[in-house]
């Protein structure tokens, strides 16, 4: 058996979204990486929005991003279709993947909200409230 | 570097800082008054709860100077596991945005 068949490895990916695109755009994008995610034999174990944010610096001139976080099981197969994903929508400016575990329990496994993440958000009138409120499905 | 001593104090209480310290050492005692040491604890080990992670913005930037450059170990006293721990947090978090390459947080371009 080939090791990439294991579908317990935990990974993380953070993606920005350009802040103009529309929150079904958004939602309906999210929804396709979960399909890719169980199409893959994955499962999603969390999802955050940390909701309209200031960025750091300037990326494809956008001064601000739409972050979204997914923690789910896969495999590296599973990543690359997802990444490969992420390329083509011309409206994330940048994602990143992390593997978290090595084997991950999606049933058991827990973790600290990012609460952190809400206290530097730049309040925005729109979204920023709910920012890092896992999305209710 | 001049901000090498000072980088913390700087950001917490601006003026009682500057220029202590490093100025008596031109005068009398010297050495001496530089030479005292207090002991610097990681502050990851002290917290056995903390686990490292890039998305924390405010722990990171407490780790980073004005412009954005990591703070070294010999000052802000990490260990070496959790400083390149954190190395790889902030370089991770710079990737992504939450925290600069130059400068820390999202100062020096107009955001409106």
């Amino acid at each position: 058996m080939k090791k990439s068949t294991n579908l317990t490895i935990g990974y993380e990916t953070t993606y920005i979204s350009k802040p103009d695109s529309g929150d079904d755009a958004l939602r309906s994008f999210l929804e396709k990486l979960k399909g890719i995610i169980k199409a893959h034999g994955g499962e999603v174990v969390a999802v955050e929005d940390w909701g309209r944010r200031r960025l750091a610096y300037p990326i494809q001139k956008e001064t601000r991003g739409v972050y979204t976080h997914v923690v789910y099981s896969g495999n590296n197969s599973l990543v690359a279709e997802l990444e490969r994903n992420l390329r083509i929508n011309e409206q994330v400016i940048r994602f990143l993947t992390v593997k978290i575990a090595d084997e991950i329990d999606t049933a058991t496994f827990k973790r600290k909200p990012t609460a952190n993440i809400a206290a530097t958000a730049v309040p925005l009138p729109a979204a920023a409230v709910s920012a890092a409120a896992p999305i209710t499905e | 570097m001049r901000d090498r001593d000072n980088y913390r104090d700087r950001d917490r209480d601006n003026d009682k800082d500057f220029g202590g310290g490093r100025d008596e050492g031109k005068d009398g005692e010297g050495r001496g008054r530089r030479s005292f040491s207090r002991k610097k604890v990681c502050r990851f080990c002290a917290d056995n709860e903390y686990i490292m992670d890039y998305k924390d913005a405010r722990m990171m930037q407490s780790y980073m100077m004005e412009r954005g450059k990591i703070v070294p170990r010999r000052i802000s006293g990490t260990c070496a596991l959790h400083q390149r721990k954190l190395t790889t947090a902030i370089k991770r978090a710079r990737n992504l945005a939450l925290v600069g390459y130059i400068g820390f947080s999202s100062g020096g371009y107009d955001a409106r």
